[in-house]
């Protein structure tokens, strides 16, 4: 089963969305904070060639590191401009569209997985 | 559950908090659009603003979004002439609120807007955690 590698990507491709989810709901939260940009992460093709270095806390009074979804592919900044007086560039309907997109995609990575997975069943069962 | 999507838990959920504050402030608002000084040639109610920042919720590591201040509309009160009126000063003037309705209703229905993406999010992670879970049951 490790040579067709459909645990590791199902599961790299899992975090992807939970990071990118993680985004969306910041981006949401804070739709009217005056001077926010909108946030993305780079695309699953992207991220998953370089999964970044993380710095480690070596002492009790560093800050972690930047929090929600960038520890793993980094945040970037959406390149779209802003409407609204405040200088926020959060469009709510934009984000619960990629909510539902994203939803969509983890219903399906899991229905992948879990067929895989009672395959695997099935064999250790011998077929019953 | 993945960390992430507990992330997006709590940001949802600040945010959450933070657009009932501001509904509260439109309630304040609305309530006291007829609320004049008790003295004569007194102030009446000033309307109240919300403003939010992003801060760093140090239980989680999560930046989420709070609520700033509550600040004073500073803008100036609308003059009526009602000699009768036990608040009207030397001329007959009684200074009303500054509080618009058509613009605090409408602040009202962009909180709410707010309030139900933010609850969308909630209800969503929890679908995903769940079938995160589904995986575990062996069929």
């Amino acid at each position: 089963m490790s040579d067709i590698g459909i645990f590791t990507i199902g599961h790299e491709r899992m975090r992807w969305l939970a990071s990118r989810v993680a985004v969306v709901a910041s981006n949401v939260a804070n739709a009217d904070t005056p001077g926010y940009r909108a946030k993305d992460i780079p695309s699953f093709e992207e991220a998953v060639g370089s999964v970044q270095m993380q710095m480690s806390v070596t002492s009790p009074q560093h800050l972690a590191p930047q929090s929600i979804g960038s520890e793993r592919y980094g945040v970037l900044v959406r390149e779209q401009p802003s409407e609204k007086h405040s200088g926020n560039s959060v469009s709510l309907d934009g984000e619960m569209a990629i909510l539902g997109e994203s939803r969509g995609q983890q219903a399906a990575v899991a229905g992948i997985m879990g067929s895989f997975n009672r395959m695997l069943l099935s064999s250790v069962r011998g077929g019953a | 559950m993945s960390d992430d999507l507990r992330f997006a838990k709590v940001s949802a959920i600040a945010a959450l908090s933070a657009q009932s504050t501001r509904l509260r402030v439109v309630s304040e608002n609305l309530a006291n659009a007829t609320s004049v000084a008790e003295t004569s040639g007194g102030d009446p109610y000033a309307r109240k603003t919300v403003s939010f920042k992003q801060e760093l919720d140090r239980a989680t590591g999560v930046t989420v979004v709070r609520v700033a201040s509550i600040g004073r509309d500073e803008s100036p009160f609308k003059i009526q002439h009602d000699p009768g009126h036990p608040a009207a000063d030397a001329n007959g003037n009684v200074k009303m609120p500054n509080v618009n309705p058509l613009v605090e209703v409408s602040d009202m229905r962009e909180a709410h807007r707010s309030y139900e993406a933010n609850l969308q999010v909630v209800r969503q992670v929890r679908e995903m955690t769940n079938d995160l879970i589904e995986l575990l049951r062996a069929r």
